[in-house]
C-alpha cells in the first residue's frame, strides 16, 4: 500500500440555511487536506423558518435524501471519518432535533448541532490552514440564517460574534422582485447595518481593519462577478450590487453556474459584505475558500477521537465517543464556549510556529535588520505560550521543541544585540565632533567584527532548522501548516 | 538572568481563563517580587532581570488577550511601558559596559606600546616617550571613548528618572491591584467590563 492510500479520507457535511455542502478530502502530507470531491445541492432548509419557527416537511424529505445520496458518494471514494454539522435552520428550528433523529436514523449519520461561536471555531480553524491571517483581520462567513464575524490579530482569535444575519433570511422578508430591486437590496444592507451597529468593539484596536475576509459560498459567487478579485474594495462590492439588481434568479445562475435558488439570494448576501465592509472600513477584502468543512475535515483527519464511520457499531456508540468539540466546555463565566486549554495553547503554538517559520527567510535573507528582530520576537512569544503549554502536552515530544524554541532566541540574540548597538553608535557618531570620531569607528569596528561571527553562527543553526525535520514535527504535533499553503481544488462554496 | 518562576497548578483539563488566571497570577507576583529593588538605580542586573519579568508578564497578558478582555489592554498597555523605559535603561548599561571595556583593552595597548617604545629607548629619547604617553594626540581614541561614555551616563540617569516615575505613578494608580484582580477566579464584577462579548 502506498503512503498517500494509507492516509485516512473523510467528509465534512454542513447543512446549512440554503445548501447542504460536502467536501471529501484525505490527510495530506502538510498535515492539510487534499481535496479528492465535493457536492452542494441547494435545499433552503431554512426558508419560511422565521414565519413558522419550523423547518418545513418538504424541505427536510429533500435534505435526508440528498444526506442519504452524499453519505454513498463520500463511501464510494472510501471516506472512513464522516462528520456533520447543522447550523442556524436546524439550531433555530423547534422541529430541529426531530430532523437530526431522522438523518441519524434514515441517512445513518450523526450531525451535530453547533452554534455560532463553534461555527466561526471551525471556520478560523480552516482558514488558519491555508490563509496569512497576520495583522488585523475580521474574518466574514455569510450563511443563509446566520453570519458569522471573527477578529483576529495576527493569526489569534479575539472575538466571535454570530449574528441573526443570513442571505436567505434577509431575502425572505425584504426582497420580493426578481431582479431584485435596489431600494430591496438597499433594503438588506440597511437592516444589515443596523444589526452590525449594535456590535461590541471587536476586539481590534480602533479603527483597524487591515483585512476582511469573506468565507462560504456569498463570498465566493461575488468573486464571479468582479472584475478583479486580487483588489476588492468597498466600491467594487457595490458595482456588483448594482449588476445583481438587474439579473434575474435566472439569470444570474446562468452567467456564474450556481443553482438558481441559490442565485435567489445571493443579492441580500451580497448586502451583508457591503454593510460590513461600511462599518469596519478595511483596507482591502478577500476572498477565502477555506471554511467549517475544512476546519471540520481537520478535525477529523487529525483527531484520533474523530467517528470512524466503517468501524462496527461506531454511529451508535458515538454519543460517547470524546470528539474535539466535546472537549469543549461551556464557560460558565462568560456564558460563551470555552475551547479546552490543550486545544486552545496547540492552535496558539500552531500559529506562533508559524510565524516565526515564516520569519526565518527575512533573517537570513539579511538585508533587513528588523528580519532578525522579528524571528526573535515571534519566538519570545512562541516560548510564552510554550512554558505556559507545557503541562498539557508529553514531555517526550514537547521537550525537545520547547527546546528549539529556546535556541532560536538565543541564536538570534547575538545578531540583533549587535544590531541595535550599531545603531545607537552610528547615530551617536552622526552627532559626535569629529576627534570623538576615532574611538566611535574603533568600537562601531568591534561591534561589526561580533555581528559578522554571530551572523554566520547564527545563518548555519537557521538553515540546519530549515533543513532538519523541525517542520514535519510540527506538523504532526501541533497541525501547523506554513503559508502560502495550497488552496482547495474547489470552493467550499462551490456547485459546478 | 532569572529564570521564569515556574507555574505549578496549570491543569489541562481546566478551561482556559482559569488556566490564563494561575498563569498570570505566578508573573504578577514574579514581577512584584523585584519591587524592593526598584529605588536602586545603581543595580544594574536587578534591573535588568525586572524588565525580563516585565516582558514574560506581558506575553502573559497578550497569550490569553481573549480571555482577560479591556482590562488585560489597559494592563498590557503599562507593563509594556515600563517594559520599555527598562529596555533604554539596559542598553545604556550594554554600552556603558561595552565603552568601558574598550577603554580599558585601549589603555592596556597604550600601556603596552609604552612599554615597548621605552624597553628600545635611548636615555635621550625617554622624557619625549613620557610626554607623548601623557598627552593624548588629537585622534586619540579615547576621546570619543570618554565623551561617549559621559554620554551614556548621562542618558542612563534620565532613563532611570523616567522609569521610576512611570513606577511610581502605576503604584499610586493601583496597577498591582489590578493585575491581582486579574489573575483571580471569578474576576471581580467590576472589572467585567461591558466587553464580556470578548471571553471568547
Amino acid at each position: 500500500m502506498t503512503a498517500e492510500a494509507m492516509r485516512p479520507i473523510g467528509a465534512a457535511i454542513d447543512i446549512g440555511s440554503n445548501s447542504i455542502k460536502m467536501t471529501i478530502a484525505r490527510a495530506s502530507d502538510d498535515g492539510g487536506i487534499e481535496q479528492l470531491d465535493w457536492a452542494s445541492e441547494v435545499v433552503r432548509l431554512g426558508e419560511g423558518l422565521d414565519r413558522t419557527g419550523l423547518l418545513d416537511e418538504q424541505r427536510v424529505e429533500t435534505a435526508i435524501e440528498t444526506l442519504g445520496r452524499f453519505v454513498a458518494q463520500a463511501r464510494e471514494h472510501g471516506a472512513t471519518r464522516i462528520v456533520g454539522v447543522a447550523t442556524e435552520a436546524t439550531r433555530a428550528a423547534a422541529n430541529g432535533a426531530t430532523f437530526l433523529d431522522r438523518v441519524r436514523a434514515e441517512a445513518g449519520i450523526d450531525v451535530r448541532v453547533i452554534d455560532g461561536q463553534e461555527e466561526a471555531a471551525l471556520t478560523f480553524r480552516g482558514l488558519q490552514a491555508g490563509t496569512d491571517l497576520t495583522g488585523s483581520v475580521v474574518v466574514a462567513d455569510i450563511g443563509g440564517g446566520s453570519t458569522e464575524l471573527i477578529s483576529a490579530r495576527d493569526g489569534v482569535m479575539q472575538m466571535v460574534k454570530s449574528l441573526p444575519l443570513g442571505s436567505g433570511r434577509l431575502t425572505d422578508r425584504l426582497v420580493v422582485a426578481d431582479p431584485p430591486r435596489p431600494d430591496e437590496i438597499d433594503a438588506c444592507e440597511r437592516e444589515a447595518g443596523a444589526v452590525i451597529q449594535t456590535l461590541p468593539p471587536l476586539g481590534l484596536p480602533s479603527g483597524e481593519t487591515d483585512r476582511l475576509i469573506v468565507v462560504g459560498g456569498t463570498g465566493e459567487y461575488m468573486a464571479r462577478l468582479l472584475a478583479d478579485v486580487r483588489c476588492i474594495d468597498l466600491k467594487a462590492v457595490r458595482i456588483v450590487l448594482a449588476k445583481l439588481a438587474t439579473l434575474s434568479a435566472a439569470e444570474l445562475a446562468d452567467e456564474i453556474d450556481i443553482p438558481e435558488a441559490r442565485a435567489r439570494v445571493l443579492p441580500a448576501g451580497v448586502a451583508v459584505v457591503a454593510a460590513i465592509a461600511s462599518s469596519l472600513h478595511p483596507n482591502r477584502i478577500e476572498i477565502s475558500r477555506s471554511g467549517v468543512r475544512t476546519g471540520l475535515l481537520l478535525e477529523a483527519l487529525y483527531d484520533s477521537a474523530a467517528v470512524k464511520v466503517d468501524e462496527p457499531a461506531a454511529i451508535a456508540e458515538s454519543a460517547e465517543v470524546p470528539t474535539y468539540d466535546d472537549r469543549r466546555q461551556p464557560n460558565a463565566e462568560s456564558n460563551t464556549v470555552d475551547e479546552s486549554f490543550r486545544e486552545t495553547m496547540r492552535a496558539l503554538i500552531a500559529e506562533r510556529w508559524r510565524v516565526v517559520w515564516k520569519a526565518i527567510p527575512v533573517a537570513l535573507e539579511g538585508t533587513d535588520i528588523e528580519g532578525v528582530h522579528d524571528v526573535r520576537v515571534a519566538s519570545r512569544r512562541l516560548r510564552a505560550a510554550m512554558d505556559v503549554a507545557q503541562p498539557a502536552f508529553p514531555g517526550k515530544w514537547y521537550k525537545p521543541l520547547h527546546r528549539t524554541a529556546k535556541e532560536i532566541t538565543s541564536a538570534l540574540g547575538e545578531v540583533r544585540d549587535r544590531d541595535v548597538l550599531l545603531e545607537a553608535l552610528r547615530g551617536d557618531r552622526s552627532v559626535a565632533t569629529v576627534v570623538e570620531h576615532p574611538g566611535i569607528d574603533r568600537l562601531i569596528d568591534r561591534v561589526e567584527g561580533e555581528r559578522a561571527l554571530a551572523r554566520a553562527e547564527m545563518e548555519r543553526f537557521l538553515r540546519q532548522l530549515l533543513d532538519g525535520p523541525l517542520r514535519s514535527e510540527l506538523e504532526r504535533r501541533f497541525w501547523m501548516t506554513g503559508a502560502p499553503a495550497s488552496e482547495p481544488t474547489a470552493p467550499e462554496g462551490g456547485t459546478q | 538572568m532569572s529564570r521564569a518562576w515556574p507555574v505549578h497548578d496549570v491543569d489541562p483539563d481546566a478551561s482556559v481563563i482559569d488556566n490564563a488566571r494561575r498563569v498570570l497570577a505566578v508573573r504578577v507576583a514574579e514581577f512584584y517580587s523585584f519591587e524592593p529593588i526598584v529605588p536602586y538605580p545603581e543595580l544594574s542586573a536587578a534591573l535588568h532581570d525586572l524588565r525580563i519579568s516585565a516582558k514574560r508578564l506581558r506575553y502573559t497578558l497578550e497569550l490569553f488577550r481573549p480571555q482577560f478582555g479591556k482590562a488585560g489592554e489597559r494592563q498590557i498597555e503599562r507593563v509594556k511601558a515600563i517594559q520599555e523605559e527598562l529596555g533604554t535603561l539596559h542598553d545604556h548599561d550594554v554600552r556603558i559596559d561595552l565603552i568601558g571595556d574598550e577603554l580599558s583593552q585601549l589603555m592596556v595597548e597604550q600601556s603596552r606600546m609604552t612599554q615597548s617604545e621605552i624597553a628600545d629607548a635611548s636615555s635621550e629619547e625617554l622624557a619625549a616617550i613620557a610626554t607623548a604617553a601623557l598627552r593624548a594626540p588629537p585622534d586619540d581614541p579615547r576621546r570619543g571613548l570618554i565623551a561617549l561614555l559621559g554620554r551614556e551616563h548621562t542618558g542612563r540617569r534620565a532613563a532611570y528618572t523616567r522609569f521610576r516615575e512611570l513606577w511610581d505613578m502605576y503604584a499610586r494608580d493601583g496597577m498591582r491591584r489590578d493585575l491581582v484582580a486579574l489573575s483571580v477566579t471569578p474576576l471581580p464584577k467590576q472589572l467585567e467590563n461591558s466587553d464580556a462579548d470578548s471571553l471568547i
